[in-house]
């Protein structure tokens, strides 16, 4: 059995190269080079192409390539805030991606959490988090190609619409803290999700027993700047 | 099948002996045998036949997660459950350690992991989402826990979570721990052994799956609530943690003045923090709210590992138990020689993977300084450095203790047991004794005076030895007389913070306990300070404490995180805590409606199979007593009349029949185990009363 008799099964790289191509072919290169990713990307590693499968109808791809080249307001809406995670007394019990999987997903698994805290089981002097800083230029926005990545109207928080997604994790890889992106990829849905400050009050910092506020009854319990995590507020 | 909430889906059965893998659906256990030790039991029950050796292969090695494991709700808990060979005789025990295993397991995709046989050569058993293989071990035996997880976390990724034995495992002690991760570990019953036995090194888990949950926001509405009023800042485990985060300006004496001995070890700590000698902080389980282990690290150069030091759920592995067992009541010119002995110990056991509760310290039957001055243990006979005991008695408690070598040969000889007299000592305190019994008056003393301990029975390994029901009502003996002054350690916490005054906290008490006495049936579920202390009222109240005991077993409620009695609450303005809060998770988790009020309906078919399986293990009615002796001590609050015939009226209330102590026909087809009565009457020759 040759490659080619195959049935079609569009990647997520094959979708990438298609839409590049036909993009080319509407609107000219010149738009493709000042925008998003350069089909450059699309030439790596083929063991990615074993997780991702997905069926995608050929019309579908069609339509899509317009968005990708599409225009990015110059003036975003900043968030109000982001988390914050200092690993300094971070007890490691992975609470906040349990709180945040079970709130968003309805599940719990630490691999679905929209922050990640990597707790070694040995020396958790090193435990590591990676919290979304909610960017004021979101690389992530501009890099996904459907617009599923937008601005959430209440908190700014730059939020992904799991409807538009198509899971093709540009927005992951386009993370300024990529590998280690806080943005991450639910393979079950096949699409991305990513942290939206659970609408203003984060459950992570919430629930995180290192940060909990008990101002009220034992004010020195942990002062805040212990506390592991934080709802940063920008200014 | 119905779609399962909170349980994953899969329970795994590994045969060593034929390398055969296979599973069973958790669907046929559940939700009646929920998880943790109701669902190990029911295992244990299937599995083990009454007539097999702790250490033969035909013993069972069960790995039981709790419901809550891998959910929101302080989710870490695993039931550890085999023929123990610690008890005399040899009989089921379990262990419920938390760490970070049982949840990895669950996102591994398996409820609970039963293993048989032995295998040829020594194995490890690697889990991965799925996927189990047999690996050869024989590199890591003999090694130590602390290089083995370092070993285990090289080859399989560092967030592998292994539940790992180390020498003392290996050459079958008793006091043999296994240990999780986190310094945690099944530390009670000689769980080390039964894994040793089965050649079994590790059994490493590594997991991204996902725990479903039935109902989300309801679970993370009740864990909110959990936290702030149940879970989070009660117990002594975190009045030690909060105190220690409170109060770092104490000295370690002014702790000592506050909190008693069980303060000292964090004040060490800090102490040691605040010189430059150690770096420290506070770890926690997996969605632990309470987070009451310390790891320490780069001790002067000493010990340079990092480990952990939990305070519960330590199985003999932590700090506190360690200073308790073995370091406390040692004359030392500084704290800080106390602390470094602490460290060192605490090292060595969880290296050795040696339970240093066998020798003294919270919760276990220690040995005592006695043995040396009676000169049933002699310098000559142990080979140890017994100059350095202080053996005049001047210290304050009869806890033995040492000087480091004394320790460290303490432990190695435990561990390596040269002689039969060290292999029955690290048989425990028990089977030293009765051993020794048999050679010296002095021996035979001693071992008297050990069985005539009023808490010989209770502190039996957890109150999982053969005497359940003696346990019970040795429980009911404490309602009676010392339930009011564990409120006290709520109540003093809030004296200490100066919210209350001492009458403020006893009036509090009386209102809690005429709050609850329509629940209870009885005003005098409990008594006052001052009161008369009688059984009347308490058989309603002792039968829902040992069903919410199981249940939270069961369903996973740590009991360092307030499990029981999960009646006060340090942090709310009337001091009350929520007992229903594992019915509540239950329910949120799991989508089945449950409730505090059937809490002893919903958990007696465990009681049940427990009491079955101590049936077919030979337990009657005439076990479930004390040494005559025993009650002399305890004259004041019993007699050996009035017990027995509590006793009688608590087989009544639980269906259990009077003459023999076996549980009835009529009450086990009741709750639906008709199997179980057949099996004891057709498999065991047991005749069950109607």
């Amino acid at each position: 059995v040759t490659e080619k008799e195959t049935p079609k099964k569009v990647t997520r790289r094959d979708f990438i190269r298609d839409a590049a191509v036909l993009g080319g072919a509407v609107t000219g290169a010149g738009v493709l080079a000042g925008c998003g990713p350069t089909p450059e990307v699309i030439t790596e590693t083929v063991e990615v192409e074993k997780v991702v499968e997905k069926e995608v109808p050929v019309e579908v791809i069609k339509e899509v390539p317009v968005e990708v080249i599409k225009e990015v307001p110059a003036e975003l809406q900043q968030a109000v805030g982001y988390i914050s995670y200092n690993p300094e007394n971070c007890a490691g019990c992975r609470t906040c991606m349990a709180v945040c999987s079970l709130y968003h997903e309805g599940v719990v698994n630490p691999e679905l959490a929209r922050m990640q805290v990597i707790v070694p089981s040995i020396d958790i002097f090193e435990v590591e988090g990676y919290t979304c800083k909610q960017c004021e230029g979101p690389e992530c926005l501009y890099a996904c190609p459907t617009e599923a990545i937008h601005i959430d109207e209440v908190t700014g928080a730059r939020v992904i619409d799991e409807e538009k997604c198509i899971g093709c994790r540009l927005c992951l890889e386009a993370c300024p803290q990529y590998p280690n992106s806080p943005i991450r990829y639910d393979p079950e849905r096949e699409i991305c999700i990513k942290c939206d400050l659970c609408g203003g009050e984060p459950l992570c910092v919430k629930f995180c027993p290192k940060s909990v506020d008990f101002t009220d009854i034992a004010p020195s319990y942990i002062p805040e700047k212990d506390r592991v995590l934080k709802f940063v507020k920008y200014s | 099948m119905a779609e399962l909430y909170g349980w994953v889906g899969k329970i795994l059965i590994v045969d060593l002996s034929s390398g055969k893998i296979s599973t069973v659906p958790t669907s046929d256990y559940v939700p009646k045998w929920i998880g943790g030790r109701a669902l190990a039991a029911k295992l244990y029950w299937d599995e083990v036949p009454p007539d097999c050796g702790a250490l033969d292969p035909e013993n069972r090695l069960i790995f039981a997660t709790c419901l809550t494991s891998g959910t929101l709700a302080a989710g870490q808990r695993v039931a550890v459950v085999a023929k123990s060979p610690v008890p005399m005789p040899e009989c089921y025990m379990y262990g419920i350690p938390g760490g970070n295993w049982g949840a990895e397991l669950k996102f591994a995709g398996f409820d609970a992991v039963v293993v048989r046989g032995k295998a040829p050569e020594p194995v490890c058993i690697w889990i991965h989402d799925g996927e189990v293989e047999i690996l050869p071990a024989t590199r890591w035996w003999g090694m130590g826990c602390l290089e083995l997880r370092t070993q285990i976390n090289r080859q399989f990724g560092d967030q592998t979570r292994a539940m790992v034995i180390g020498p003392a495992g290996e050459n079958l002690v008793g006091a043999a721990v296994i240990a999780n991760d986190g310094g945690s570990a099944a530390g009670t019953g000689g769980f080390g052994a039964v894994m040793g036995s089965k050649n079994l090194k590790a059994i490493a888990v590594r997991g991204t799956g996902s725990v479903k949950v039935a109902r989300p926001k309801e679970l993370i509405d009740v864990y909110d609530k959990y936290v702030k009023i149940g879970g989070l800042y009660s117990g002594p485990a975190t009045a030690i943690s909060l105190a220690s985060q409170l109060f770092k300006q104490f000295t370690y004496r002014g702790m000592e003045e506050c909190f008693g001995e069980h303060a000292l070890s964090c004040t060490l700590i800090y102490e040691m923090v605040q010189q430059g000698l150690c770096k420290y902080k506070h770890v926690g389980c997996f969605s632990c709210p309470i987070q009451c282990g310390w790891i320490v690290s780069k001790y002067r150069g000493d010990v340079d590992l990092p480990f952990v030091i939990g305070d519960y759920c330590s199985g003999g592995q932590s700090w506190s138990t360690t200073e308790q067992a073995v370091t406390n009541r040692i004359k030392h010119d500084t704290a800080m020689g106390m602390g470094k002995l602490c460290i060192e110990s605490c090292a060595l056991a969880q290296d050795l993977g040696v339970n240093s509760a066998i020798f003294g310290g919270s919760g276990g039957l220690g040995w005592s300084l006695e043995t040396f001055q009676k000169g049933v243990l002699t310098a000559e006979n142990t080979g140890l450095p017994v100059s350095s005991l202080d053996l005049e008695g001047t210290s304050k408690t009869s806890t033995f203790g040492g000087t480091s070598e004394f320790i460290k040969a303490l432990f190695h000889n435990v561990t390596y047991p040269k002689t039969d007299l060290w292999r029955r000592i690290g048989q425990g305190i028990e089977r030293f004794l009765a051993g020794a019994a048999e050679e010296s008056e002095a021996g035979k003393e001693l071992y008297e005076k050990l069985v005539s301990r009023p808490d010989y029975f209770m502190s039996r390994e957890g109150n999982a030895g053969p005497s359940d029901a003696a346990a019970m009502i040795g429980g009911a003996i404490l309602l009676r007389k010392q339930y009011a002054d564990s409120w006290s350690i709520a109540t003093g916490d809030r004296q200490f913070r100066g919210k209350v005054s001492k009458e403020e906290a006893k009036e509090f008490i009386a209102a809690t306990r005429a709050k609850w006495a329509p629940f209870f049936g009885s005003e005098k579920w409990f008594d006052l300070d001052g009161e008369e202390k009688t059984f009347e009222g308490k058989m309603a109240a002792q039968i829902f404490f040992n069903a919410l005991n199981i249940e939270g077993d069961s369903v996973g409620c740590c009991r360092g995180a307030g499990n029981f009695p999960r009646w006060y609450s340090s942090w709310t303005e009337d001091q009350l805590s929520d007992p229903a809060v594992s019915a509540k998770l239950f329910s949120a988790i799991t989508g089945i409606d449950h409730t505090l009020e059937n809490t002893v309906e919903f958990m007696a078919p465990t009681l049940n199979l427990e009491r079955a399986i101590r049936v077919r293990e030979g337990q009657r009615r005439e076990h479930d007593s004390y040494n005559d002796a025993a009650f002399e001590k305890v004259s004041s609050w019993t007699s050996k009349d009035e017990f027995n015939s509590v006793m009688d009226d608590y087989y009544k209330a639980v269906g259990w029949d009077v003459d023999t102590g076996i549980p009835t026909r009529s009450r086990l087809e009741e709750l639906g185990l008709k199997d179980v009565a057949d099996d004891l009457e057709k498999k065991y020759g047991i005749k069950v009363p109607a």
